[in-house]
């Protein structure tokens, strides 16, 4: 049993299934539960806390071993579901755990200057997915506990700001319109599709991290980008026709409501 | 929410803008590629454009007799002349060099044309022939079909790492009767060229595109072929 602040993509060893203990993400999901607990308690009702506990269950999961450290340093298509469950599951339950009236209270505090800004949060999110995918950048910060910290940390948070600002509740009074949520909601599962594409065609691997780790499946490096770029295109589908139902549903029964 | 009107001309405006900043930025990924990857470092070039360490003085392959797990005889010399070879000596219980390097080469492999995978025989031999005389063919061809295991007894096998003139490999036995041991062994590949001489070795950290541009030049080149 190794110990270790946080996984990180040095895999230059082979991978055995002794578990291994990183005291960083207990803390962070810690830090989550105190603040959720202490600060929302009075007002978060059972549905709430469901979603909350839902949710940091799977960043959990998620983040910790095995899959941590498997997705950090010795397959890509772990790493790349890790973001698409960070960015289209954890995020947004996340979110829909926030009770209204603190929901209200955030976008009327000074931090909803970045929420107000119109774009930023779906630009900040966007940004975040190609800067963490850049090769150079990907390997070198992938080679430290810190380094794959910051982006798993760079995820969710800009996730959890986008799903802050276009509001999972779908509220009819939220200041972007349905057409318009649909539209962002879209686009976020769209734009990973390109990183995805150089995954699929590029005829050689693109991430040092993965060339050289060693192989502890059948898969070659080359076959593990091939999945990972699948799943970045298809991976989101089935998440994403959910949210789209979701606000087509909502937005039809505001509109009977209307009439 | 009275806090939320905005026009939705102006929202979709802005919509238009982050999208092209998007399609801008986003290609970075793809132009980046291996370009950029270099966690293991760079071999020093010596006056020549390959990724490998040019040695003082090239390296004759050897007639020694070695193993495949079923039992037929390998012999360097023989079996592939006129052939360029990538040869690693490891073990099949490496926890890491050896299936990394395997690893590499076949992906570094599979990119090869036809033609030119035809004429390259990548040879991997045990160093480790009690664990490892059962096995060592068919583990090698877990990375690829077209590898070749082999082994031999430890008189050939130090007789075959001195004609390389690698350092011969060490198995770090606590006792005589000890299964669960690691083996010191050299970490680079030796390359020879269709001349049936190695003039290059190349260490752990070449990528496979790199390894792809390497062999390009190897197999192009007109090296002297002995008769």
């Amino acid at each position: 049993m190794s110990f270790a602040w946080w996984c990180s993509g040095l895999s230059n060893t082979n991978w055995t299934w002794s578990p291994s203990i990183y005291p960083g993400i207990w803390i962070l999901v810690g830090v989550f539960f105190f603040s959720y607990f202490r600060f929302i308690n009075p007002s978060i009702n059972n549905k709430q806390s469901k979603y909350f506990l839902i949710g940091m269950i799977l960043f959990w999961i998620f983040t910790d071993w095995p899959i941590g450290p498997l997705g950090a340093g010795y397959l890509l298509s772990l790493h790349i579901l890790q973001y698409l469950i960070y960015t289209f599951v954890v995020a947004p339950l996340l979110i829909l755990s926030i009770p209204k009236d603190i929901y209200e209270k955030i976008f009327n505090s000074k931090f909803a200057i970045i929420l107000k800004n119109l774009f930023l949060p779906f630009l900040i999110i966007n940004i975040s997915l190609v800067i963490t995918h850049i090769p150079f950048i990907a390997d070198s910060l992938k080679a430290s506990q810190i380094g794959t910290m910051i982006i798993d940390l760079t995820w969710i948070f800009s996730a959890l700001l986008f799903w802050l600002w276009i509001d999972p509740k779908f509220d009819r009074n939220h200041f972007i319109a349905f057409p318009l949520r649909i539209f962002f909601v879209f686009a976020l599962s769209i734009l990973p599709a390109i990183p995805g594409a150089f995954f699929v065609f590029n005829s050689y691997p693109i991430y040092a991290t993965y060339e050289f780790a060693v192989p502890m499946t059948n898969l070659s490096p080359f076959e593990d980008q091939e999945i990972a770029g699948l799943i970045m295109w298809a991976g989101s589908t089935p998440i994403l026709l959910f949210w789209l139902g979701r606000i087509f549903y909502i937005w039809q029964k505001n509109e009977e409501q209307a009439t | 929410m009275n806090q939320f009107n905005v026009s939705g001309t102006r929202i979709l405006n802005k919509a238009l803008i982050s999208l092209a900043i998007l399609a801008i930025t986003l290609p970075v990924i793809g132009c980046s590629s291996n370009d950029n990857v270099k966690s293991f470092g760079k071999m020093e070039q010596k006056n020549h454009n390959l990724q490998g360490r040019l040695l003082p003085s090239p390296i004759e392959k050897n007639n020694v007799a070695l193993q495949t797990s079923d039992g037929k005889t390998f012999m360097l010399e023989k079996d592939t002349k006129n052939q360029v070879v990538l040869l690693a000596v490891g073990y099949a219980s490496c926890p890491d060099i050896c299936p990394m390097h395997l690893s590499v080469l076949a992906g570094a492999y599979n990119n090869l044309p036809v033609n030119m995978q035809r004429d390259t025989k990548i040879i991997f031999v045990s160093a480790d022939p009690e664990r490892d005389k059962e096995k060592i063919s068919s583990w090698t061809q877990q990375f690829h079909q077209d590898f070749i295991g082999v082994t031999g007894n430890e008189k050939n096998l130090t007789a075959f790492q001195n004609a390389l003139k690698i350092p011969a490999a060490v198995l770090e036995k606590e006792s005589t009767n000890s299964e669960n041991y690691a083996v010191s062994h050299a970490s680079w590949i030796t390359v020879f060229t269709k001349d049936n001489l190695a003039h290059f070795i190349y260490p752990l950290g070449i990528t496979q595109k790199e390894w792809v541009a390497d062999l390009e030049i190897i197999h192009k080149n007109k090296w002297e072929v002995n008769k």
